[in-house]
């Protein structure tokens, strides 16, 4: 019941928060009589409705079977995992413009190989340099598709010399 | 017609160069629609520019082949793995994946290569009889307010796939439609929901979308199991579908070829519509509809023979009526121009052997793909060999390759992550990551088809009531909601489940 109480919340506070924000971008048009702002309004009010509606059904159907309970939590070291997993690939994606697709790549890999629980570091090495030299074959020599070089002094240079030494 | 497409055939397998762009473009699709976190949509953007080097018909024939064999390749992905390739092969993977868990890849596989063949071939053989006539009809039966009929029934079908409750459903649809309102409005281009970034004024392509809400959102579900020990590694098999297992689907095939035919004539909608259309009918018209979702082969069936049937469909309003049926062939509308040729009526009079190749091509790569995709069921499933620590984050790179190629915008990159987090919180709460998908893909386009139609009505809304396919359209989706809402409120709440 808590978590769709929560959820509907969360629902109808999107929906308040859009319908507030419409305001800056509401337009009368010539040829169109509703404006720019009556489409996404009106999904926001269904949305507010939905929001509502499930804001009552976590009232009035206790079971709420679409929750899962949990036997137990898991253990700290699990959960660290977890979030760890999650949690690194937005810390490398703020960092890709800045440093550029190769470090960006073979960092990724050997993190992320590792934290799914692959035990062998040399052997993650060997998979994240060979992933990202085939990547970058691949698509900046074969397919011409330009990747990040990145803005970071020094990293522009490095990325750039990495592409030209694969044959770009 | 036999003439047209007898010298078409001879055109094109008599010249090397274009014998070469069909197999490259077929080749290209199985294999970038196969790689997680690619798709057949990714080669085409790359492609795109280097098409002005290439003769027009050459150049819309790659495309052609590659909209095949892409749409199939996709589906081994969604099979192996849970990750469509495309947003047309989502519900292949509902009763694709659970077979990978029983150890029945090859089977589902062979059914998708065979389905996927046979949806195709006959799309493509009603697609060269039938394209003038049908546009024909098209263009007098469906305008504005029944291209959005169909749109409104489309998503209240497509609400329910994945969700826990119709309400849920119903609310990961507005999601959707409202992901699709960022970025600008259709009529004028004047900013919404931008928040003041240049770069969300670009819209949230939904390409990123399906990236994060399948195969990122899949990954960080597989590694949190994996972390938690509680992942069970999928068996390997590489048996073959029998004769009499194909044999048993045959009404489900014939019935999701007629929907994807006729899904895909659509502008704007194409494959993904037909292949989530055609599995809904797959469970209504079932024995056993409570075995869907399960590791049925006839789930698999009428999702690939419907999202294949409409690849020859697609081209209809895209060369009739210059309309595309999807990205790819919005990306064909662009290669189409790049060498000055606009697509519409004329064009299947003063190019019509250009055309007739672009059929060929087609019906060239759908017989292919049976054979290619019998070399495939082999090889494929053994990928599940590679550890799933090592094969995670390499899918994980891949899809931010494959976003970053789409506009080459890091956007794109984040919104891949940031859809994976939410997916992974959806799937976990039982909201239909489906219906999310489908409301952004078609939300442009429904609205630009309300506001078409409530010019057209002179601002009454019940004017939709007074066309008959609208009106029946619009029925059947109140109909589809009560149902929803009757099933849900009668269903015993120990047997449900997030």
């Amino acid at each position: 019941m808590r978590g769709t109480f929560a959820e509907g919340c969360f629902w109808v506070v999107m929906a308040v928060v859009g319908l507030v924000y419409s305001n800056s971008f509401e337009q009368d048009l010539n040829n169109y009589a509703l404006g720019t702002v009556s489409w996404p309004r009106a999904l926001l009010a269904i949305l507010l409705v939905f929001g509502l509606a499930q804001i009552v059904l976590a009232f009035a159907r206790q079971s709420a079977v679409h929750e899962r309970e949990e036997n137990s939590l898991p253990s700290l070291r699990t959960l660290l995992r977890i979030v760890f997993i999650f949690v690194t690939p937005l810390v490398l994606v703020w960092l890709l413009p800045r440093i550029g697709f190769v470090p960006f790549a073979l960092v990724f890999v050997f993190v992320l190989v590792l934290g799914f629980g692959y035990g062998h570091k040399a052997k993650a090495a060997v998979i994240s340099l060979l992933s990202t030299a085939v990547i970058m074959s691949v698509f900046t020599n074969l397919l011409f598709l330009p990747l990040p070089l990145g803005t970071w002094p020094g990293f522009y240079e490095f990325n750039s010399t990495i592409t030209w030494l694969l044959g770009g | 017609m036999l003439a047209h497409l007898t010298t078409a055939l001879a055109d094109l397998l008599t010249d090397p160069i274009s014998i070469a762009v069909v197999v490259t473009a077929l080749l290209g699709g199985l294999v970038f629609g196969a790689i997680p976190g690619l798709s057949g949509i990714t080669l085409a953007t790359i492609v795109l520019p280097f098409s002005a080097y290439l003769e027009p018909q050459n150049a819309i024939a790659f495309f052609g082949v590659l909209y095949v064999s892409g749409v199939y390749g996709g589906a081994v992905t969604a099979i192996l793995f849970n990750i469509p390739g495309s947003a047309e092969n989502a519900p292949t993977a509902f009763d694709g994946y659970p077979l990978t868990r029983q150890g029945k890849a090859g089977k589902a596989i062979g059914t998708a290569i065979i389905c996927s063949g046979i949806g195709g071939t006959a799309s493509c053989i009603i697609m060269m009889i039938a394209t003038v006539p049908i546009a024909d009809w098209a263009i007098k039966a469906f305008g504005p307010p029944e291209i959005f009929s169909v749109i409104v029934f489309g998503l209240v079908v497509a609400s329910q796939v994945g969700a826990a409750t119709p309400l849920k459903g119903f609310i990961s649809v507005i999601v959707g439609l409202l992901i699709a309102t960022v970025g600008t409005e259709p009529a004028t281009g004047a900013p919404r929901f931008d928040f003041g970034s240049t770069y969300l004024m670009a819209g949230i392509h939904f390409v990123p979308l399906i990236l994060g809400f399948f195969a990122i959102t899949e990954v960080f579900v597989q590694g949190h199991l994996m972390v938690s020990n509680m992942k069970v590694p999928a068996r390997i098999g590489v048996s073959f579908p029998t004769f009499f297992e194909i044999w048993a689907l045959k009404i489900t095939i014939l019935r999701s070829t007629a929907i994807g035919f006729f899904a895909g004539i659509l502008p704007g909608i194409g494959a993904t519509l037909a292949a989530f259309l055609s599995y809904n009918e797959a469970v209504r018209w079932s024995r056993t509809p409570s075995r869907f979702g399960k590791g049925e082969l006839a789930g698999v069936a009428a999702s690939e023979t419907a999202n294949n049937a409409a690849t020859g469909a697609a081209m209809i309003p895209l060369l009739a009526l210059g309309l595309p049926g999807g990205a790819l062939t919005a990306i064909m509308v662009s290669a189409l121009q790049i060498h000055g040729l606009e697509p519409g009526p004329i064009i299947l009079v003063t190019h019509s052997s250009l055309v007739w190749t672009v059929f060929a091509a087609m019906l060239i790569a759908n017989l292919s793909i049976v054979g290619l995709g019998l070399l495939e069921s082999k090889l494929l499933p053994n990928l599940l060999r590679i550890p799933f620590s090592i094969l995670g984050p390499l899918i994980l790179l891949m899809s931010t390759v494959g976003a970053f190629a789409l506009r080459n915008l890091v956007l794109d990159v984040w919104v891949i992550f940031i859809a994976g987090l939410a997916g992974y919180v959806m799937r976990r709460t039982g909201y239909s990551m489906a219906g999310v998908v489908l409301g952004v893909i078609l939300g442009d386009i429904g609205e630009g088809m309300f506001v078409r139609s409530m010019q057209l009505f002179n601002y009454d809304a019940t004017g939709f009531l007074h066309r008959p396919v609208s009106a029946t359209l619009l029925a059947l989706t109140l109909v589809s909601i009560a149902m929803s809402a009757y099933l849900w409120l009668h269903k015993k709440p120990e047997t449900e489940e997030a």
